[in-house]
């Protein structure tokens, strides 16, 4: 072994030498290029070129090292080639998400921060890594969902745009005139404190219900206040159409009877002649 | 105690005299107390007074109001100050104004503005003169910016614009080199762009602008500073960009032109 290092010392200090090169090397010009990814494009793009480039110069300096210090690269190729065959095997997944991954940077349908729902999911996205995005929920959970599985779903981002529209369905009594009704809705959105003055709101019929007349107000608010907006027109609504003397209208039945059905009312006080009927029918029974 | 109505509101207030006080500016009132060493701000609006006034009392309006924020370690004076809107105002006139073709005409518009505590020159807390309502400009709701929106009473005659604690009046000149008949039913006022000014009256000006348009689009548009009689108080947030200047007041008339928002 000493004699091996007495032999091999140049060898090793040019190696050692490489590696720490090599290692600051990659540090450096793997900010260098995610500081320029960042100012042509977002914080993903920037750390995925910081790895590449890192990892890149990792893989030269280490087969240089290899080489400096005499091992046979076309041996190391040739077992890198069967490892190749192995490994893509036991990685098929991994490399379908680093690939999936790859395209999400470069189509770039939502960045971190933004709202995305996928599936059942709805989140902030915390994360966009090689393998896998990172969702924080509204109620605090991590959701970790693999970039396959991103890239082959349906994704919403709730916060792509500035502005959203909110679509609030409102059933309204039979007996009320719509042109009124839609007034009333048009002034509630007019007033509410969150919703945009443009685009304007608007009022549309859907449909005859079972209960009521049915309409879709629809008003527009900043992504910023949606959610306290959406409770908020509800409310507002509400409030208006019992003022109005429209009550939002409840699921309700009209039975039809054929024969007129007797009906017994147990307690109570009992005055008259029926009372006194029911009451000898009561003793009978 | 009411204090004189005269004297402008924007002035520096040391923190030993604020135990308690109260501002109401147009519709807002703004009150702040110290409370073991804490400075105490609340705020909201009323309805518009008339005649629009402003007035100082030291009696405080709801000692349990909500507190907008509460300051601890000011120790310096206190400054209240007027800042124009850091967004575009689209102001509709409460009457539409229209100026004949080939005819120039100048009319004057009032916008609200922020009111400002300042200490040193970090502002602390602000709140608008009246309650604002955002809105949208722009061709889609894919694309545009957000802005604010105001009804605004528009003039032809300056007599007859009130002067409000609460909102600074433009000077709006406009040349109708088209055919038509141009209306005002809506203007779009680039305030992060303008300066604003204090008239020896204590009325609160902007920069005026001076529009020349042919057929509903604007093919001219200049920000004109204010000289003589007024004192300047605050620089524009953003520095006039005359294709901006351009398109936000392209879409200034009745019909927007032929082809929608220019842009």
């Amino acid at each position: 072994m000493i004699e091996w290092f007495a032999t091999h010392w140049q060898a090793i200090t040019r190696a050692v030498g490489l590696v720490v090169f090599g290692l600051l090397a990659a540090r450096w010009l793997g900010r260098l290029g995610g500081r320029i990814a960042a100012r042509r494009g977002t914080a993903q793009t920037a750390m995925l070129t910081r790895r590449l480039i890192s990892y890149g110069i990792y893989i030269v300096v280490l087969m240089t090292v290899l080489s400096t210090l005499g091992f046979d690269l076309k041996v190391l190729a040739g077992a890198a080639g069967i490892l190749t065959v192995a490994v893509g095997f036991a990685s098929q997944t991994s490399a379908s998400n680093i690939i999936s991954g790859l395209f999400l940077v470069g189509e770039r349908p939502f960045v971190v921060g933004d709202v995305i729902r996928i599936g059942q999911t709805t989140g902030e996205v915390i994360a966009i890594d090689l393998l896998s995005i990172k969702l924080r929920t509204f109620d605090n959970l991590y959701v970790r969902l693999p970039n396959e599985t991103v890239i082959k779903s349906e994704v919403t981002n709730l916060t792509h745009f500035p502005i959203r529209r909110f679509d609030l369905a409102v059933s309204v009594p039979y007996g009320t005139e719509l042109g009124a009704a839609r007034e009333v809705l048009l002034e509630v959105a007019r007033q509410s404190e969150h919703a945009l003055e443009e685009p304007k709101a608007q009022v549309l019929f859907l449909g005859y219900g079972e209960s009521g007349m049915n309409l879709q107000l629809s008003a527009w608010a900043t992504r910023d206040d949606f959610s306290i907006f959406r409770y908020a027109l509800a409310e507002e609504v509400k409030r208006a159409m019992e003022v109005a003397g429209m009550p939002i209208p409840f699921a309700r039945r009209d039975l039809q009877l054929t024969e007129p059905i007797i009906v017994r009312v147990d307690g109570g006080p009992r005055r008259g002649a029926r009372d006194a009927r029911w009451s000898a029918e009561d003793s009978k029974t | 105690m009411s204090k004189s109505i005269e004297a402008p509101w924007w002035r520096t207030y040391p923190i030993s005299a604020i135990q308690a006080g109260v501002w109401q500016i147009g519709a807002l009132w703004m009150q702040a107390q110290v409370d073991e060493g804490e400075l105490i701000i609340a705020s909201g609006h009323d309805a518009e007074p008339d005649p629009p006034t402003w007035r100082y009392d030291t009696v405080l309006r709801d000692p349990d109001a909500t507190p907008a924020i509460r300051l601890v370690g000011i120790s310096e004076a206190i400054a209240l100050r007027p800042a124009l809107l850091d967004k575009t105002v689209v102001a509709r006139p409460v009457s539409a104004v229209a100026i004949g073709p080939g005819a120039a005409g100048r009319f004057y518009m009032s916008t609200p503005v922020f009111i400002e505590w300042v200490s040193g020159d970090r502002v602390l807390y602000r709140a608008p003169s009246t309650q604002l309502r955002k809105t949208w400009i722009g061709e889609s709701p894919r694309s545009g910016e957000l802005a604010y929106a105001t009804r605004t009473s528009a003039s032809t005659v300056l007599s007859r614009m009130v002067e409000h604690p609460g909102r600074a009046i433009t000077q709006v000149d406009v040349r109708n080199d088209g055919d038509s008949l141009l209306r005002l039913d809506r203007v779009y006022m680039p305030m992060e762009q303008l300066a604003l000014y204090a008239s020896t009256a204590h009325g609160l000006w902007t920069d005026g602008l001076r529009l020349r348009a042919v057929d509903g689009a604007i093919v001219e548009a200049r920000i004109e500073a204010l000289e003589g009689g007024v004192e300047r108080l605050a620089l524009p947030e953003v520095n006039p960009d005359r294709g901006s200047l351009r398109w936000v007041f392209g879409a200034l008339f009745d019909g927007l032109g032929k082809g929608g928002w220019p842009r």
